[in-house]
């Protein structure tokens, strides 16, 4: 057995030895999250579930940093594919449309002729359109193409627009532009990034309006347009992480089966390198072996908003590592000595490394390697909640964790070589 | 936001699995009890009823009829 000479001597590891990995530094964690390896080897760190269509993939720690996550997340699926064989696949009408689904053989003037058409006609004289929402979200990227055909028969109309999921005529929140019919079926293919989530308008458009094609128009009343092969196709999406994996082997692996509360990872098609929690988010209860104190938890991570209270993770039904309302990190716990003990002020949008111990009236909350000592309570461990705690009053996490790493001990010994591993990773201080 | 309120929380699980499946959740493709299973959860409220955020469902036009905008939630424990 190896025993390193600070060990022997009984003093505090001052620095880890190149290479060596936080599990190497300190092995037994009760459990250990980051995009990283914290093990040494090359493990399963995150599963994502990418937005678009819901896939979901394992990636280890060098599928994060290779990219190959963000491409998974960023991988061309077509979100709406149109469907007029049957109806109108969903389009509603305005008070100034009739659609029609459903049309073979509609044929231009060149001999083009196509089946499964939607049809529009124009049922007034003012602005024409028809909508759906094909699932678009505000700040992702799509490419949207199709075909359409305005017959040189109509008196006025000879065009489309589509439209962003944004209020007001403004031809800005159009990012077809302009789109022209010469009375032949006419493909088109954009793309765009949503300023807006919502229905996406295919509005009928008039050229001899000029700058404003998407006017009303005296006499269009009845023009028609035909419509096939709508295609919208997402190319930057977001991720969101479905489980953070434990690196301990304990398998106490983070997971959110719930959609609506998983922490994203991939925001508008850019890694974060953080697991974003944006007040809602968090992981289901973990059990632990109950654990009496002392217990440490190692955290790297930042709120998006000062001056209010959100929480880190919990690690009993009233303990728990937080962002408190007085701008100051604190730590908290039950049982004898019940209390709050409060660390360094914060500041919004900064990442901080910290080290939580707690162990009574000898507890620590360390900040960026600074340490506040006093109280907490005596209870120990048995649960873990990350991205929020049990403790009434603690709002879920508004803000990135980076790494979070539980020991059902007392690391003091060992806290100068792991904040000199993780610092030396994240520059945090 | 649009809820709708269940007596049970079997019950409102059991339309959270429903509109799961029918989005394509990874759980339900997979078969494997591995992935995401619901769009969303429902949380508990003061009256000990239970209420599942439908905003984002496809509802029928029985459950449309039946949606309400907002619920008391169960409150917290004691706070710090």
């Amino acid at each position: 057995m190896h025993i390193s000479l600070d060990s022997a001597l009984g003093r505090q590891r001052r620095l880890n030895s190149v290479g060596e990995s936080v599990l190497q530094i300190a092995p037994n964690a009760a459990a250990a999250y980051s995009l990283r390896s914290l093990t040494g080897g090359d493990p399963t760190v995150v599963r994502v579930r990418r937005k678009s269509d819901n896939a979901e993939q394992d990636f280890t720690a060098s599928g994060v940093t290779s990219g190959a996550l963000t491409s998974f997340v960023n991988e061309d699926v077509t979100i709406y594919q149109s469907d007029f064989s049957a109806g109108v696949n969903g389009f509603a009408q305005t008070s100034t449309t009739t659609l029609t689904g459903n049309q073979d053989g509609v044929s231009d003037s060149a001999g083009t002729s196509k089946d499964n058409v939607l049809k529009v006609v124009k049922a007034g004289d003012a602005q024409g359109y028809i909508q759906r929402d094909q699932g678009v979200v505000a700040g992702l990227t799509y490419t949207v193409s199709g075909s359409f055909f305005a017959p040189s028969a109509n008196t006025s109309v000879d065009g489309i627009m589509i439209k962003d999921g944004l209020a007001g005529s403004s031809l800005s929140n159009y990012p077809s532009g302009y789109l022209v019919s010469d009375g032949t079926w006419k493909d088109f293919s954009f793309s765009y990034t949503a300023a807006s989530d919502g229905n996406q308008r295919v509005q009928l458009g008039v050229s001899s309006l000029g700058s404003n094609p998407n006017g009303s128009s005296t006499g269009s009343s009845g023009d028609i347009v035909y419509i096939a092969d709508l295609k919208f196709v997402e190319t930057i999406s977001n991720g969101f992480v479905e489980t953070w994996y434990d690196q301990s082997g304990n398998s106490n692996d983070a997971v959110q089966e719930t959609a609506g509360s998983q922490p994203k990872i991939v925001s508008s098609g850019s890694l974060l390198n953080e697991l974003l929690f944006e007040g809602s988010q968090l992981f289901d209860t973990i059990s632990l072996d109950a654990s009496a104190q002392p217990n440490s938890i190692f955290t790297v991570s930042n709120t998006k908003v000062a001056s209010q209270t959100r929480g880190i993770y919990g690690t009993n039904i009233s303990q728990a590592g937080y962002y408190r309302s007085s701008n100051k990190h604190a730590i908290f716990s039950t049982g004898t000595g019940s209390a709050t003990l409060e660390g360094a002020a914060y500041v919004a949008d900064r990442d901080y490394l910290r080290f939580d111990l707690f162990n009574g009236a000898s507890s620590v909350l360390g900040v960026d390697g600074a340490t506040t000592s006093g109280t907490t309570g005596a209870d120990g461990l048995n649960r873990l909640d990350i991205g929020d705690s049990t403790l009434g009053g603690v709002s879920p996490l508004n803000g990135g964790i980076k790494e979070l790493i539980l020991y059902a001990s007392d690391q003091s010994a060992n806290r100068a070589a792991l904040e000199t591993n993780i610092n030396s990773h994240y520059s945090i201080f | 936001m649009l809820y709708l309120i269940y007596a049970s929380k079997e019950a409102a699980i059991e339309r959270a699995d429903e509109e799961g499946k029918e989005i394509g959740f990874d759980y339900w493709i997979e078969d494997n009890g591995q992935g995401t299973r619901w769009l969303t959860y429902p949380d508990e409220t003061i009256d000990h009823m239970w209420a599942l955020d439908v905003t984002n469902y496809d509802l029928d036009d029985s459950e449309k009829s039946s949606t309400v905008d907002h619920y008391t939630p169960l409150p917290d424990p004691d706070e710090d």
